[in-house]
């Protein structure tokens, strides 16, 4: 057997975990299930997040049994955190490892060691289900260095990182592990719950997140070329937007929040928060994450100013997630005219509408033009994307 | 005359599956305004009323087989071998298109790797592509190459005076949408000096051309170190058929080759298709323009070959591209491939030393014959296989003459070019003029300038 | 690393190269020689690199490549937006005339009529063709065509004094080279979306025309095969904010004789003589991308162009060449792809008007006959009329494969695969243009395979993911080949070969 096929053929590995819980919320109309079970279920919420489960890997199955020849090897933890559902779908206990044996009610942390398991097995991608808070809790321990995809059962699901139903998801899992997709970073947003329950809604940019993705056809010619990652592309970006400032000089550029953006301020040169509001000023990086409070304050000193943008998160929102620093008085100052967003296609695939809810209506109809906008897409490019309210 | 095949029963029947019942009914999106003009087109002609017409429109002109041809200054009149047209004439070649399916192009993805091994060996550079349109296209080409590779920070080319001028005017059109400064063409031709005094920290590259437009061969001597030293890239344009005797640009330094690959068993064609030659250091490719073949293996472990490194820089920032090209000049890549292995080693060096001999022979015999000056700018200077002499007559006039009374195409005016070459002509000579011809030459020229 | 499996493979001309041999085709050196430049020469010790063969070897060799590759000669090449019509082999014989091979660019007007006039009748049929003001043979390419006009619309504008013009807008179905000549020529891309109904998005288009634009590059029909049915209010909205419409006429066999771009109102546009004018495309080229123009952009055509000389006195005055008032420039060292042109010229006199809309008539019937055929088994892109092509996904309900399994799966069954992933705006794109040369026993048996290998794909969906099975490679590794670069014969082996003796 030749060496190619055999790579081809390596065994692969995947690591499934499930929120017994997630989703229980939704049903009764809390946003979110953390710390709020026993409500939840004396409200009349029964888990379902199981059923899901079960619905995408019975569909996985299916789809592999028509690949010859394709081992795989399954980590999880006991139980109903992923025991049970993959034995429900059929997988043979003798390919199924335990990495994590939950004691008693399943809490967050079991999901992180889980994840810790995961990595110490050199997990090729993990699946999960859940909502935000089961990715945000597994982000915390995996970050960008493995892929995950979420099957879609939780209340709250803003991050990046879901297929939008079972059987897309099943689909993905395999083409992944078949080598035909690639990844793309993306943003795991969660609302801040305890600050919900308070009456304030606010969605926080937690963490970057990997994520399997359609690889993106470049097409030069008749001749097609799989865009294996984004990295060019967003410095194709950062290098436009520089000869535009120099071009301009806008004394202060504020880079706002999401891989996108920081991956600009990287090509610049810049130690730019992946979370956070930057401001730049001569090239110089003089203030990181700033609140509200801190940009109006910059805003008074410079006149001349750009905010550069991107869509965060799974629903193309480019302000009023993740970025509740950028309220409409910081908006209103900066002006609308002097707001960049750029995307990279491969993003804007994924949310192909962009929408404003900076709480202000007559801002957000401002900010979405006459029902497009121009984005960045790359070196002396711009796209123009539809708009929503 | 038309090639549809369909016959009337077939044509109804597929009417009738589109439930239409004239073919015109396909066309309601158009405008109806301007839908079905009338064209003023000549009428059809059948194959052989268009074989005798086309035959008298040709016969119209002079040319290399019904004259001697003398007339070079970028285009040559070289023996193409039996073998070459043979080769690109199989439909297999000449009727696909571009291998964008590996499996079912090995033929002309095999050929082009062939391609790409013999030219970096003829040019002495590590990388080549799958062709350019012709030189002209290949050397603008070049050009943006170097001023992508400098990022935007050098702005200046400084183009030799003696490189071909039509192929620094195609330079100067290509960057028409740039704000890069062409320098150093209104130096004198015969002087490199005054063209190195031109590199500064702002120059992308220095480009010459070598033998030069005049024929003769630059002192290159240290050329490449000084360019090297400003920071730019030497970009030579080369004669493919002198790279068969002479040094490869890749031994004296040179960071791009470009030729147009027209003498490698390319017909004159009356100045296209040609055949652009890009070659340049490993280091570069994923800056170079155009396609790329590369070998590899299929699912079992056999060898095969790809169109490869697509995914660089031009591509995939697609509108980062340093080139835009697509259909390229592949068949003519054939061709000279074809040439090449035909030739070999030593069939190469003969035609090279043939040149250089020949035209040789028919400046030394001019100069004693004719008393007239060659190469009266720089006398001393070696040349491969063009010269240039001074006649007391306009060039026009000489070659009005030449042609109407001796039977033979003349050569370049000079004059039409470069001040203070007026009455210069500039004569190529190859392996297809034979002494007897050249001795005609010779005979004419005392006669006509007497 | 693996090593490399040779069964099967076509040695290269290295591996058959012996020291010593080849052909002596040249004369020996009947002047007197003179001594050689020593210090310019190659090193004594230092050899070019070429192989060594016999005549044989040569010919064979290439018999051998040729045969392993696919062609429309072979069969039948329905590869969209590339126009894979039948060749005609009377144009071989033509441009193979010596009064046309064996010209040279640089003869006197004078002596070289019989091209002019050949050139001057091309250009002339072209603007008629196109409904232009004036026509430039010179671009040698499609893509050439594109950056010719672009850097003319640049030069219009400088002129106009509107240096603020620095936007061109592309549609996202634009073909790649559109964009890619837009930074070339200095201008920024703006992509336009397309509407449900797979054409411009005008209300997006309205958006976008302002006084930064320069022009629109537009592909009419566009490359889902679709005619843009408001192709007037399009170019009224674009002439409306001072900017000029392109036309890239690479689907221009859908068109000729048919409508005049010109009378859309398309101010700019390249012709592919090796699409709609039938010439070969050489497995990659030359082609040939001759340039019309309008009044307004007439002036900035590259040149030399040709026209016939005034004179009233002689009966047949003759031809020459003519550089445009305020010319970009040259594109290229001389006239554009002569021996192409002559191609072509014998194209359109083999076929007169009504034969060039007769071509036009039939490739629309024949895409639109295989979409019918098709329906069902594969999902269409959009369920209009389509002109010369048109565009599947390549989907199949319950199974994994996708559009490369589905188009390799193809040549087992005999027939090259269409288009793939183009244009990027239809997932999984099978782009399928069979041209008016094919008859209908053709389409028949090319919609039986598709058929069979959506089958297949439920079935047995390991024998499309793994296809072709009877070229003569397998499907090849892209990956290894960017990663580990080998763009020629290794040093190493042609040195060992050379140095054998
Ligand atoms: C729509 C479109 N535009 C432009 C081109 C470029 O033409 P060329 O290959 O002649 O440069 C093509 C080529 O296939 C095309 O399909």
């Amino acid at each position: 057997m030749d060496r190619v096929c055999e790579r081809m053929r390596e065994k692969k590995c995947v690591g499934i975990l499930i929120n017994p819980i997630a989703g229980m919320g939704g049903r009764v109309g809390l946003k979110g299930t953390d710390g709020m079970e026993n409500q939840a279920r004396a409200l009349g919420a029964r888990p379902a997040a199981h059923l899901r489960a079960t619905e995408t890997l019975c569909r996985f199955i299916q789809l592999m049994s028509q690949a010859t020849d394709f081992p795989l090897r399954w980590l999880t933890c006991s139980g109903e955190m992923g025991e049970a559902v993959l034995k429900t779908a059929g997988i043979p206990m003798n390919v199924i490892e335990i990495v994590h044996t939950v004691t008693g009610k399943s809490s967050a942390e079991d999901t992180r060691r889980a994840v810790r398991g995961f990595m110490a097995q050199k997990v090729d991608l993990i699946v999960f289900c859940g909502g935000d808070g089961t990715a945000r809790d597994i982000c915390s321990v995996a970050g960008i260095s493995v892929p995950i995809l979420g099957i879609p059962s939780g209340v709250k699901m803003f991050s990046g990182v879901f297929a939008t139903n079972p059987v897309r998801c099943a689909e993905t899992m395999l083409a992944f592990l078949q080598n035909r997709l690639t990844t793309v970073q993306t943003e795991v947003l969660d609302l801040d719950e305890a600050s919900y329950r308070a009456g304030e809604w606010k969605v926080k940019l937690y963490h970057a997140a990997l994520t399997p993705f359609e690889p993106r056809y470049m097409q030069s010619s008749k001749a097609l070329i799989e865009n294996v990652d984004d990295t060019a592309i967003r410095a194709g970006i950062a290098d436009y937007l520089l000869e535009q400032f120099q071009r301009e000089t806008p004394a202060l550029v504020f880079l706002g929040a999401g891989s996108t953006v920081k991956s600009v301020g990287d090509r610049w040169g810049i130690d730019k928060t992946l979370l956070g509001v930057d401001a730049v000023v001569d090239g110089e990086c003089i203030g990181g994450d700033l609140n509200e409070q801190q940009i109006l304050a910059l805003l008074g000193r410079f006149k001349a100013r750009k905010l550069v943008l991107s869509p965060i998160g799974a629903q193309g929102f480019v302000l009023g997630r993740g970025n509740s620093q950028l309220s409409p008085a910081v908006i209103r100052d900066i002006g609308c005219s002097n707001i960049i967003v750029i995307a990279t296609p491969a993003k804007l695939a994924k949310t192909p509408v962009l929408r404003f809810d900076t709480g202000d209506a007559m801002l957000d109809r401002e900010l979405a033009g006459d029902g497009y906008i121009r984005v960045v897409t790359g070196y002396r490019r711009r796209t123009l994307v539809k708009t929503m309210l | 005359m038309n090639f549809l095949p369909h016959t009337e029963t077939e044509l109804r029947e597929m009417l009738s599956t589109l439930g239409l019942s004239q073919l015109e009914a396909l066309f309601a999106d158009i405008p109806e305004h301007v839908r079905f003009p009338d064209l003023t087109l000549p009428s059809p002609l059948s194959q052989m009323e268009l074989e005798a017409h086309l035959r008298k429109v040709a016969g119209r002109n002079a040319n290399a087989s019904s004259h001697e041809c003398f007339l070079g200054a970028g285009a040559y009149h070289h023996y193409v071998p039996a073998t070459v047209d043979y080769v690109i004439r199989r439909g297999e070649f000449f009727t696909a298109y571009t291998p964008y399916q590996p499996e079912a192009s090995q033929g002309m993805l095999q050929a082009m790797f062939e391609y790409e091994s013999m030219i970096c060996q003829l040019t002495g550079m590590g990388v080549t592509n799958a062709s350019h349109y012709d030189g002209a296209t290949a050397l603008a080409e070049a050009v943006r190459m170097a001023l992508d590779l400098a990022s935007g920070n050098r702005q200046k080319i400084v183009l030799s005076p003696a490189i071909n001028p039509h192929y620094r005017e195609t330079v100067r059109t290509y960057l028409h949408g740039s704000e890069v400064s062409l320098v150093g063409e209104n130096t004198v031709p015969d002087e490199l000096d005054s063209l190195l005094s031109q590199l500064d920290d702002q120059v992308a590259a220095l480009v010459i051309q070598n033998p030069n437009f005049l024929g003769q061969f630059e002192n290159i001597t240290g050329i490449a170190e000084k360019v090297h030293q400003a920071g730019a890239l030497l970009i030579v344009v080369a004669d493919p058929i002198a790279l068969g005797l002479f040094q490869s640009p890749g031994s004296y330094g040179a960071d791009v080759v470009i030729a147009d690959g027209q003498p490698l068993g390319i017909p004159l064609s009356f100045g296209g298709p040609y055949l652009g030659i890009f070659a340049t250091r490993t280091t570069y490719v994923r800056h170079m323009p155009g396609r790329v073949v590369g070998e590899t293996v299929d699912q079992s472990g056999r060898r095969g070959y790809v169109l490869t490194l697509a995914a660089r820089e031009q591509h995939i920032r697609r509108a980062r591209a340093t080139s835009n090209i697509c259909t390229n000049s592949g068949l003519m890549a054939l061709a000279a491939a074809t040439y090449l292995a035909t030739l070999g080693e030593s069939g190469l060096r003969k035609v090279a030393a043939l040149c250089f001999h020949k035209s040789h022979y028919a400046a030394q015999q001019l100069a004693e014959k004719t008393g007239l000056e060659v190469n009266a700018h720089a006398p001393s200077k070696p040349f491969f296989k063009e010269f240039y002499v001074q006649l007391p007559r306009p060039v026009d006039e000489v070659n009005r003459i030449l042609r109407e009374e001796y039977g033979v195409i003349g050569g370049f005016d000079l004059g039409a070019c470069y001040p203070g070459f007026e009455r210069q002509m500039l004569i190529a000579v190859t392996e297809m003029n034979t002494k007897a011809a050249i001795d005609r030459l010779v005979d004419a020229l005392v006669t006509v300038t007497r | 690393m693996p090593e490399i499996d040779y069964r099967n493979s076509e040695k290269t001309v290295y591996e058959l190269s012996a020291v010593g041999r080849g052909t002596n085709l040249m004369p020996e050196c009947d002047v007197p020689k003179t001594a050689l430049p020593g210090a310019l020469l190659r090193k004594d010790t230092e050899t070019i690199g070429l192989p060594g063969l016999s005549e044989l070897d040569v010919v064979r060799h290439f018999i051998h490549l040729a045969q392993r590759n696919f062609s429309v000669d072979g069969g039948f090449y329905p590869l969209g937006s590339c126009t894979m019509k039948y060749n005609p082999k009377i144009s071989e014989a033509c441009a193979r005339s010596e009064g046309f091979a064996q010209s040279h660019p640089l003869q006197p007007d004078e002596t070289v009529q019989g091209n002019l006039k050949l050139m001057h009748d091309l250009q002339e049929w072209l603007k008629e063709i196109g409904g232009f003001a004036a026509v430039s043979l010179q671009p040698t390419a499609g893509a050439q065509g594109e950056l010719t006009a672009l850097l003319m619309m640049r030069a219009f504008f400088r002129n106009c004094g509107e240096t603020g013009r620095t936007q061109i807008l592309i549609p996202d179905s634009a073909h790649g080279t559109n964009p890619a000549s837009t930074t070339m020529a200095g201008f920024e891309t703006l992509e336009i979306p397309s509407d449900e109904h797979g054409n411009l998005d005008l209300a997006a288009l309205n958006a976008a025309c302002d006084d930064t634009v320069a022009g629109l590059m537009l592909t009419n029909p566009n490359t889902l095969g679709l005619f843009e049915r408001d192709i007037e209010t399009i170019v009224r909205c674009v002439h409306d904010c001072g900017g000029l419409v392109y036309g890239d006429g690479a689907n221009m066999n859908a068109l000729a004789g048919v409508v005049r771009p010109g009378d859309l109102g398309i101010d700019v546009m390249h012709y592919n003589l090796h699409k709609t004018f039938g010439t070969p495309h050489g497995g990659g080229g030359p082609g040939s991308g001759p340039l019309g123009a309008g009044e307004k952009l007439a002036a900035y055509l590259p040149g030399p162009l040709v026209r016939r000389i005034d004179n009233v006195e002689k009966p047949d005055p003759g031809y020459m060449l003519f550089i445009p008032e305020k010319t970009i420039g040259r594109m290229n060292s001389h006239f554009g792809s002569f021996g192409v042109f002559v191609r072509a010229y014998a194209y359109i006199l083999q076929h007169g008007a009504e034969g060039l809309k007769q071509n036009a008539l039939h490739a629309v019937l024949n895409a639109n006959y295989l979409r019918e055929k098709l329906r069902g088994v594969y999902p269409l892109s959009h369920d209009r009329t389509c002109m010369h092509e048109f565009v599947l996904q390549g989907k199949i309900e319950g199974s994994s494969v996708r559009a490369v399994d589905i188009s390799k799966r193809l040549l087992d069954y005999g027939f090259h695969p269409p288009t793939i992933y183009f244009p990027l705006i239809v997932p999984e794109a099978l782009m399928i243009e069979p041209t008016e040369t094919e008859s209908k026993q053709t389409l028949d048996a090319f919609a039986e395979a598709m058929k069979a290998i959506a089958q297949e794909a439920v079935d047995r969906p390991e024998t499309l993911h793994t296809a072709p099975h009877t070229t003569p490679v397998g499907r090849l590794d892209e990956v290894r080949a960017a990663r580990q670069l080998k763009l020629r014969e290794d040093d190493r082996k042609v040195k060992d070969n050379l140095n054998k003796a």
